[in-house]
């Protein structure tokens, strides 16, 4: 446990049970903030609602009013002391927004939206460490399964996969310069690399290419 | 019903053979011969009407004849053409009206067809049978999307073939230029800090949020 503090509020028991949980399961627990911001600050304390698990002890979800107006419009799903995902409402009209994805390291792994805006993610952004973004996954059928990658350089799409007939396999990958479409390519004969492409050039002629 | 009156015919014949050996006269004769003669023709023209009706009916269809003849609402297509039809929507799902799709030959490179989007989208076009790609085209004539690849053989009708307008013309890129503007103010930040504020346990900061050492 490199750094820890503690406070006594009248959730201490629940604290303690969870900071127990957590340690028997070798989470390291960091508490920070309390002391430049007050034990319990009143502002947040009546901002974050947290729900532990009732036989462990183990937090679960912290449901966090972000703007302050009364409503909850965040939610942090957690695994103790890992956040896991957070689902965010800021428009407050019942549908989630934004998903977010933590890995182990708590750095932020990937960032759903619902392109269709009805509480469904259905694309995924993934980010570097300069926050640009370096791929999307789509699934185009809306059902949970990634059929489309698209990847990103310096913000900009520069080709893209997709399964199109959902046999799990690519069978169709597209190239890009700048915003324009350079080529596409097909898996005709399902042998699971592309056997025929169209390339389009800069000044519209369109040639075809028959990959052996 | 021409073998009943072929029969007839030649029965008749052969009578009108004895009554010529019994001195017929020479008008009798003529008249009784373009009778049956127009009767033999009249089961021709009979037969000639029916036969394919008939033959449809007990024979199997082989070969270039058992081309499928599609229909599309009351409209029958042409049996030597296929026909593709779907919708044009954005990433979101709505329709896009009123922009052109084209489908591009994936064997000689040439536009087999090319037609607008109606109010909700949908897109019919005849082309010839081959294989296809179709190609959604913006105002500025630039491809904004494409469908998957399509073969399409003769006399069928390819329907469902949505093809997503995915660039940012519409809304894709916008929507992660979005996300990237985000990202430098995550929920988790927020969420940890106020929850570790309120005295919640169990709370991990993000790694730039911890600002005492842990050596301390």
């Amino acid at each position: 446990m490199p750094y820890s503090l503690t406070c006594q509020t009248p959730r201490t028991v629940k604290v303690r049970a969870a900071v127990r949980s957590a340690a028997r399961v070798g989470i390291p627990i960091v508490i920070v903030g309390l002391t430049s911001l007050g034990c319990g600050a009143a502002g947040d304390a009546g901002r974050v609602e947290p729900v532990y698990d009732a036989a462990s002890g183990t937090l679960q979800l912290l449901k966090y009013d972000a703007n302050g107006d009364g409503t909850i419009d965040t939610w942090s799903y957690m695994d103790g002391a890992r956040v896991v995902r957070i689902e965010l409402d800021p428009d407050q009209n019942n549908v989630i927004d934004r998903w977010e994805y933590y890995g182990p390291d708590q750095t932020i792994e990937k960032v759903g939206t619902s392109r269709a805006g009805d509480n469904t993610p259905d694309s995924w952004a993934f980010f570097d460490g300069t926050g640009a973004i370096t791929k999307l996954e789509l699934s185009t059928h809306r059902n949970g399964t990634v059929d489309r990658v698209e990847y990103y350089e310096g913000g900009a799409r520069v080709r893209a996969e997709e399964d199109t007939n959902a046999d799990g396999r690519i069978d169709k990958w597209e190239s890009y310069e700048g915003s324009r479409l350079a080529s596409v390519a097909f898996d005709t004969r399902q042998r699971g690399t592309p056997d025929r492409r169209v390339i389009y050039a800069q000044d519209g002629t369109v040639r075809l290419e028959e990959i052996p | 019903m021409l073998c009943s009156h072929l029969a007839g015919s030649s029965v008749r014949l052969r009578r009108f053979s004895l009554q010529q050996d019994s001195a017929p006269t020479e008008n009798t004769d003529i008249e009784v011969i373009m009778r049956y003669l127009a009767g033999i023709v009249s089961a021709a023209v009979v037969w000639v009407s029916f036969a394919p009706h008939l033959a449809a009916q007990v024979l199997p269809v082989t070969g270039a004849s058992a081309m499928p003849q599609a229909v599309i609402g009351t409209t029958v297509l042409n049996p030597s053409q296929a026909h593709i039809s779907g919708r044009v929507v954005t990433p979101g799902g709505d329709p896009i009206a009123n922009t052109v799709v084209r489908a591009r030959n994936l064997l000689n490179g040439q536009i087999g067809g090319s037609t607008a989007t109606a109010s909700a989208g949908q897109f019919a076009l005849s082309v010839n049978p081959g294989s296809y790609l179709l190609e959604v085209v913006d105002a500025g004539g630039q491809i904004v999307g494409t469908s998957s690849f399509i073969s399409a053989a003769a006399g069928t009708a390819i329907t469902a073939a949505t093809v997503t307008a995915s660039t940012g013309v519409f809304s894709t890129v916008t929507t992660t230029a979005g996300l990237v503007s985000m990202l430098g103010s995550t929920a988790a930040r927020s969420v940890t800090y106020a929850a570790a504020a309120a005295g919640v346990a169990g709370v991990v900061m993000p790694a730039e949020m911890i600002t005492a050492s842990p050596s301390r």
